[in-house]
């Protein structure tokens, strides 16, 4: 089960390639049916729109020359997979202290699953890692003429970064836009 | 956390990034999906639907 993945830094596929910057890695996955196919990990070299430092990470397999983040892969073994993500980006945070990696849930289930999983493993993860939810904060404008006049101005969205806690159990549509994670000191 | 066994770790991984043959490889360019921002509405169409969304939502509630 998806849900029950299991963190452990030790339990961990080994990187096929990896580049000098640690933005860049592929390893491979076992599927259920006995494939293998190769998962890439893309840290991005661009700071997030609205967050001075904080990076994009997206993993998932090749669709075409970009990473499918939709893809649903039936892993062997989740609790490796997503130990190798991780592992991962805690290795780029080393490189990199100042930095923040944030990564996306491409839909709701998708976001609440890994809540779930930063929840299940937050106390092996918080030794090592500061873990945030970020949530978006539209600017409401003055009110039109009549009351149905769109209020919300879209160019002014301010984020704001909410540390995650142990055992907050967050309704689907409250989920977090994005999830964050820092080095811990 | 086996702090010993981490630690080799790290250090074979630094290796492994140290010897450059990953800079060589053809990389993705990116995610399908794209950030979280990018769903957010930020075109007057968009904001246009969304309003129709609330005033729907509204007028039900009433």
């Amino acid at each position: 089960m998806v849900r029950n993945v299991k963190i452990d830094f030790d339990n961990r596929y080994g990187l096929c390639q990896i580049t000098e910057d640690f933005r860049n890695s592929e390893f491979t996955t076992v599927l259920r049916d006995g494939k293998i196919v190769p998962v890439y990990i893309q840290i991005s070299n661009e700071v997030h729109e609205l967050m001075p430092d904080v990076y994009n990470m997206a993993f998932g397999p090749l669709k075409g020359n970009r990473i499918d983040d939709k893809a649903e892969l039936a892993h062997f073994d989740h609790s490796k997979v997503f130990s190798t993500i991780l592992f991962n980006a805690w290795n780029y945070l080393l490189e990199n202290p100042t930095h923040s990696v944030g990564f996306d849930g491409s839909d709701y289930r998708r976001a609440r699953l890994y809540y779930q999983i930063l929840q299940r493993n937050f106390d092996y993860l918080n030794e090592r890692l500061i873990l945030s939810g970020l949530k978006y904060y539209v600017r409401i404008t003055r009110f039109g003429k009549t009351q149905y006049n769109n209020p919300f101005d879209f160019a002014d969205i301010i984020p704001g970064i909410v540390p995650i806690g142990k055992d907050i159990d967050l309704p689907w549509d409250l989920m977090f836009n994005y999830f964050i994670f820092k080095l811990k000191n | 956390m086996n702090e010993e066994s981490l630690k080799k770790a790290r250090e074979e991984l630094k290796k492994k990034a140290q010897e450059c043959k990953g800079n060589g490889m053809k990389w993705p360019k990116g995610s399908v999906t794209g950030s979280s921002l990018h769903q957010i509405i930020r075109t007057p169409e968009q904001a246009k639907r969304f309003m129709k969304m609330l005033n729907n939502a509204h007028r039900e509630a009433e």
